[in-house]
């Protein structure tokens, strides 16, 4: 075992030693970091349970804001990453959409509609469009939402 | 009731609306937040803080994602909660400067107002050393956890974590000496 690591298992069995409350030497170890260890001890206390005082303050302020979360989730505020899956999926479906309509006014074999007339592929385009334009605007909105 | 879930399978009921399980975090973490905060901030600032950051944790529960453990989201909200209160206080110092008693640098000495004294002393050394050593003594100290669980959430070796942690202490030692 080499001299510092000697030194690591030293310094950790007085930790250990030292926060389960038992008497350790710190004069056999290297004594300054034994003080700051019985110092952190003492800085950070760590069997000290917060005041009670604490406890009943931060349950009813927890309460309070957690209520508040359920108000805004029932009024839509789902977690981001569905609203964000969502409009995914919707993107999607769009663009599927627009794409077979392009086919469609595009191919041989369908050269009119039922009332008459030519399609306009134009029409196509823009509803598509609008409906990309849409699913971004309801993500950007969500995105500023958050 | 969850006794035996994990940590994320209880913020993942807590994002769907579960209030107990959200609680249940809470209890499960109360100790530790605030174990952190005291080695952090003054003696007096500490409810408040440990209050505004479980706060900010309910604000910011749909943030978390499952990807990263539960406890590395949570203390990054504890960090920048504690940033944000030292930066409102506009200090630049992380620890209020006091006025040290020549004998109150001796930690071993014992009147109330040299406690007060050491604290601030040994606090304002804790938060200069650099974030890895800070981590790895509040993983000890603050958290509770063994060396060897230590080892485990940090998929190192047990040597390698007494190694760390005895140059860390060391580091808080340096940092007291050149106060």
């Amino acid at each position: 075992m080499s001299h510092d690591t000697r030194k690591d298992e030293q310094i950790a069995a007085m930790t250990d030693a030292i926060l389960a409350n038992q008497t350790s030497d710190t004069a056999t170890h290297d004594q300054e970091l034994g003080e700051v260890v019985l110092a952190l001890q003492k800085l950070i206390e760590p069997s000290e349970r917060p005041p009670l005082a604490l406890e009943d303050r931060l349950k009813l302020a927890l309460n309070k804001e957690w209520q508040t979360r359920a108000a805004v989730s029932q009024t839509g505020g789902l977690p981001k990453r569905y609203l964000m899956a969502a409009a995914g999926i919707a993107a999607v479906f769009v663009a599927i959409i627009a794409l077979s309509l392009s086919t469609q006014v595009t191919g041989d074999t369908i050269i009119g509609t039922a009332v008459g007339g030519t399609p306009d592929s134009s029409l196509v385009v823009l509803f598509s469009t609008v409906g990309l334009v849409f699913v971004g605007a309801l993500i950007y909105a969500f995105w500023r939402r958050r | 009731m969850f006794v035996h879930a994990s940590d994320e399978q209880l913020a993942r009921k807590a994002q769907l609306g579960d209030r107990d399980a959200f609680f249940a975090l809470y209890n499960r973490y109360l100790q530790r937040v605030y174990n952190r905060v005291k080695s952090k901030v003054p003696p007096q600032d500490v409810e408040d803080v440990t209050q505004e950051i479980f706060l900010a944790v309910v604000r910011s529960l749909d943030s978390y994602e499952q990807r990263s453990r539960f406890n590395t989201w949570l203390y990054t909200i504890v960090n920048r909660q504690i940033a944000d209160f030292y930066r409102r206080r506009g200090r630049i110092d992380r620890v209020p400067s006091v006025e040290l008693n020549e004998e109150s640098e001796d930690l071993g000495s014992t009147t109330e107002q040299d406690n007060a004294d050491q604290r601030l002393f040994i606090q304002r050394a804790l938060n200069s050393v650099p974030e890895h050593y800070q981590e790895i003594i509040l993983m000890r100290f603050a958290d509770g956890l063994s060396f060897t669980e230590i080892a485990g959430q940090r998929g190192q070796s047990l040597e390698a974590v007494k190694s760390l942690y005895r140059r860390a202490i060391q580091a808080v030692r340096d940092q007291l000496g050149e106060d």
